[in-house]
């Protein structure tokens, strides 16, 4: 029932923007692109209950805006909410909620662009705040890092289009209700990675298929470790 | 159709496997501790009279070092106080003599050696505050580490200062007084922190469970169990 739902405004938006295929021609500098989709995760944080992997699963929602200068660079800003509850058939009883709300902020130079390819290298910053819900307290962690980020993107025709995008952070800074760390790659290795599909409904919308893929993993005595799958599905609105 | 299915068991098999190595298997010994361990040493409630267990339990809830402590041995660890009517104080509790369990007596848990101690940290002026002068290596306040010669350790934190009477090297046995109870270091009012671990280090071990023998918890008597929170206990 949810997943029907969620198509609604999908083919309502696809009739709308079909109306005004035909009415705009200048390049759009901005866009705002709405996406949902289906996360499975699963979680280690030894520091948090004795469990070797908590797996969840549910519903990640995103919103980003990114605007395009005259120079084909990009800068992106986009916020993700995660809402779930962590699980483990082996000590239920430690079975908790879990929420994450994230930022990521970007600017990406474009240094290559010839024949329907570009590519884009430059900053991330990526900030995090996890929060474990239990019976009547809750939990959080805070965590920033900052690191380069990069995106490829090849026009197939004027409608279709592939992208994939690829950020290492370089160093989290990380806050939990014990204490305050930074660590560096050493100790900390991420990986954010996405690649999708566009399709250009008219100039203003364009709709979006894309497949995320998360890790993070903390060498602490307190180990940490996360992995999402995502896969969604985005309404691009330009203008 | 029968190709989407093939296609679609192959991609979940992929990422299952991949969840596998990504997350690894460190803590599996944390979850075996929690699921089959069984105190080695015999162990009984480390204090006289009728004792209020306000941290104390396996789960989030009644847990309240899940989220500190793996690392520095206190997973399992017990806070416990003295509670009359419902009040661990007389009066507006503003004085540390005002809580019923400061100055109380506090025994060994268990046979053992006496292998590392604190005796002279002020226990903290006011009940709810932390004097400024704690620090990382002075959170246990006053306190006692017990080797039991089995590889369990027990901690025994937060004495009052001055108080104890036991010195590096002795031998205890389970029932003999050691100190008084106080709040010196991380304590926000008078209390005895206890946990057992796994290492002979200050703070810096795993936590294992503590299962104390014959006692009573809410007037019930446990052959062997681990108090929880909420509890009311007391040495048979």
């Amino acid at each position: 029932m949810k997943i029907k739902l969620l198509f609604i405004p999908f083919i309502s938006i696809l009739f709308y923007a079909t109306g005004f295929a035909q009415m705009e021609t200048n390049k759009k500098k901005h866009s705002l692109e709405f996406s949902t989709g289906y996360n499975s995760g699963s979680l280690k944080n030894l520091e948090f209950a004795p469990i070797a992997r908590y797996d969840y699963n549910g519903l990640v929602s995103k919103l980003k805006y990114e605007r395009h200068s005259s120079r084909g660079n990009l800068f992106t800003i986009q916020l993700a909410y995660l809402n779930s509850e962590l699980q483990t058939d082996l000590i239920p009883v430690l079975n908790l909620g879990y929420t994450k709300i994230g930022m990521r902020i970007s600017y990406l130079k474009q240094v290559y662009s010839k024949n329907n390819l570009s590519i884009h290298l430059g900053l991330q910053s990526h900030s995090n705040v996890s929060i474990y819900a239990k019976e009547n307290e809750n939990r959080s962690i805070v965590d920033q890092s900052f690191g380069l980020g990069s995106r490829f993107s090849y026009q197939i025709n004027d409608k279709h289009s592939l992208f994939s995008e690829l950020a290492i952070p370089m160093v989290l800074f990380r806050v939990t209700d014990a204490n305050a760390n930074i660590f560096s790659l050493n100790r900390y290795q991420g990986v954010l990675w996405n690649i999708g599909y566009n399709h250009s409904l008219s100039k203003e919308i364009d709709l979006k298929f894309s497949y995320d893929f998360n890790y993070d993993r903390l060498q602490i005595p307190n180990a940490f470790r996360e992995v999402q799958y995502q896969f969604n599905l985005g309404i691009n609105f330009k203008f | 159709m029968k190709h989407i299915k093939i296609i679609s068991t192959l991609v979940v098999i992929l990422l299952s496997s991949c969840t596998d190595v990504l997350i690894g298997d460190q803590g599996t010994t944390d979850e075996d501790r929690y699921l089959n361990y069984q105190t080695k040493t015999d162990l009984e409630l480390p204090f006289d009279e009728e004792w209020y267990i306000s941290v104390g339990g396996r789960t989030h809830l009644t847990g309240g070092h899940h989220f500190i402590t793996r690392g520095v041995g206190q997973r399992y660890a017990y806070d416990i106080g003295i509670v009359i009517d419902g009040r661990s104080f007389i009066g507006d509790g503003s004085k540390n003599e005002d809580h019923y369990c400061f100055g109380k007596r506090l025994n060994a848990p268990g046979d053992g050696k006496i292998i590392a101690l604190e005796n002279n940290i002020d226990d903290n002026y006011t009940p709810g505050i932390v004097n400024r002068s704690i620090n990382a290596n002075t959170i246990a306040g006053n306190y006692i580490l017990i080797d039991h010669l089995n590889g369990e350790y027990s901690m025994l934190a937060h004495f009052k200062k001055g108080t104890i009477i036991v010195s590096v090297g002795d031998t205890v046995v389970k029932g003999q007084e050691v100190g008084k109870t106080g709040n010196s270091g991380n304590s926000t009012g008078p209390h005895l922190h206890y946990h057992v671990q796994d290492t002979p280090d200050y703070l810096n071990g795993f936590g294992l469970p503590a299962q104390f023998n014959n006692y009573y918890a809410d007037d019930v008597l446990i052959a062997s169990g681990e108090p929880i929170r909420g509890q009311m206990v007391r040495k048979e």
